[in-house]
């Protein structure tokens, strides 16, 4: 088994399934940092350990079925869904995507920047129906690495650049289901790619993209400045983008427009 | 959360907690030596026509040789309920062969668990083995049905002896082989029918809440549908295991899935080789 996989396996299985914070030292470096939206938890036992665990205890069952998994023996990224049912929401259940990118240090985690669609999740709990879970991956620990590549980069950067837009089987957040659109939220928005790496054909990236609201949004009218964050994996096959899933921090974006302030450990 | 054990904590679990320890502790994370806290030693594997007894020996043997095979073998359950100390599940294994230069297959499962005092004690269940060869075979992998959004807060069902006795009855009438929304070995349409007549003898059975786990043997004669390695031999005696998930409305079964053994038939007919229990 790869290494990276291995490791990643150990995270999902024991730790997360099983909910078994003693896994955490064995899995991450004292400095963990996880980078989410605009929020940055620095330190495993510290922000880290009590954001998780306020989320598990706040779906005291949650799962994790992972989707798809990258690694160039390097870097690793992973799109997976959380799901289950929350006790304080009268045991409503929701699933949601999210797509996380680490680095490691040849034995354990050392960063991850994730995003993950709690705006999915939020809308799952208000109308009181779930959303399906998305097919978990045939074999996802038999992942084997594969060389970056960087024309598959080059072409993945450029569609960010000039806007991101869902181009063939692309889908951004839970568009992918049944009854659900893709919803533009920028008019002509500005990406800044904060990282990006590819396995094979595959890429991998986080990016921040800001601009003028094209609807309406959180409360704020359509020509509002905004700016988000956002996790992707796509395939790059014949120089262009072929497929790939996107999650956007639309939560963040909506809480911003709100001037909610954002509670995360 | 893990922790420490306390004094009877085991006889505490209920069959949906142990059979979730079963997949987070020891199947998902291939830890044998998580078994003895979550199956009793007297455990009895019913399958295939065959009862594998006792947690520790042919057993732990067959797992592990199909852990070595698929070192990265995944557990998902995709539907679930439970009555009492008894839990029925569908659930899939899927990951890469090592025998088979790394190709992926999934394959579905259909068990009903028995729990005492805490832990597993009994398994009747069918695999889709013969889904299984068939991929790796070919080297292209069925997609894995998702799991469902909330499988470890399932509560408890009632017990529902009127739905069971509508299964038993539809199981015997042998109507489960023309229904299009029952699929038949992952099969929505144009599944063989393998066992042209014959009886059907239900080996084990859970039902609630107008849902129906069933184990049971079809013995019949060969309707000529079944591919083997000889040309299948039509009215020649026969039988195949098989179990099923099904779901009723209205006093009638609506939907479900059933798992034939298919590849013990498969077995039987190429080579008139009788399973072993280390071929598991």
């Amino acid at each position: 088994m790869e290494p990276f996989i291995a490791l990643m396996r150990r995270y999902c299985i024991d730790y997360v399934a099983r909910h078994d914070f003693t896994q955490l030292e064995h899995l991450m470096v004292d400095d963990y940092v996880l980078r989410m939206g605009e929020h940055e938890l620095a330190g495993r036992d510290g922000a880290y350990a009590n954001a998780t665990r306020i989320q598990m205890e706040q779906l005291p069952n949650l799962m994790l079925t992972t989707h798809e998994l990258i690694t160039n023996g390097e870097r690793l990224a992973m799109r997976f869904s959380e799901h289950g049912a929350a006790p304080a929401k009268c045991g409503a259940q929701a699933s949601w995507g999210g797509i996380s990118l680490y680095r490691w240090n040849g034995t354990r985690l050392i960063e991850c920047v994730v995003e993950q669609d709690y705006y999915a999740r939020r809308e799952q709990y208000a109308r009181g129906v779930p959303d399906r879970v998305d097919a978990p991956a045939v074999a996802p620990w038999d992942v084997v690495a594969r060389a970056a590549r960087p024309d598959a980069e080059q072409v993945a950067r450029s569609w960010l650049l000039a806007g991101a837009e869902p181009v063939g089987g692309t889908f951004f957040d839970d568009a992918w289901l049944p009854g659900h659109v893709h919803h533009t939220l920028f008019d002509a928005p500005f990406t800044e790619v904060l990282d990006l790496f590819s396995a094979g054909e595959q890429v991998a990236f986080r990016a921040r993209q800001s601009g003028r609201l094209l609807a309406p949004f959180g409360g704020a009218p359509a020509g509002t400045p905004a700016w988000l964050h956002m996790t992707g994996i796509v395939s790059v096959v014949s120089g262009v983008i072929a497929s790939g899933r996107v999650v956007r921090d639309r939560m963040g974006l909506d809480r911003r427009l709100r001037g909610k302030a954002v509670k995360v450990s | 959360m893990v922790g420490l054990k306390r004094p009877g904590q085991d006889e505490e679990r209920t069959a949906l907690e142990a059979f979730r320890r079963y997949v987070t502790h020891f199947v998902n994370c291939h830890d044998f030596g998580a078994l003895p806290d979550i199956m009793a030693e007297d455990y009895a594997l019913r399958t295939q026509g065959l009862v594998i007894s006792g947690r520790d020996g042919p057993y732990r043997a067959a797992v592990a040789k199909q852990l070595e095979q698929f070192p990265g073998l995944v557990f998902t359950p995709h539907e679930l309920f439970h009555v009492e100390n008894r839990l029925a599940v569908r659930f899939s294994e899927h990951g890469a062969s090592l025998r088979h230069g790394g190709n992926a297959a999934a394959w579905s499962n259909i068990a009903i668990y028995t729990v005492r005092k805490g832990r597993l004690a009994g398994c009747s269940i069918e695999q889709d083995y013969y889904s299984r060869r068939e991929q790796l075979e070919r080297g292209r992998a069925a997609a894995v049905d998702p799991p469902p959004t909330s499988p470890w807060d399932v509560p408890a069902s009632h017990d529902d002896p009127q739905s069971a006795g509508r299964v038993r009855e539809w199981l015997q009438s042998a109507r489960y082989l023309d229904q299009g929304n029952v699929r038949l070995d992952g099969m929505c349409s144009g599944a063989p029918r393998i066992i042209a007549d014959g009886d059907v003898e239900v080996l084990d059975l859970l039902a609630g809440d107008n849902r129906v786990a069933f184990h049971a043997v079809h013995r019949g004669t060969l309707a000529g549908d079944f591919p083997s390695d000889q040309a299948p031999a039509r009215r020649t005696a026969a039988f195949i295991h098989m179990s099923g998930f099904v779901h009723l409305k209205d006093g009638e079964v609506e939907r479900g899935h059933i798992v034939r053994d298919r590849w013990g038939l498969f077995r039987r007919l190429s080579s008139a080789r009788p399973l072993r229990e280390r071929e598991l």
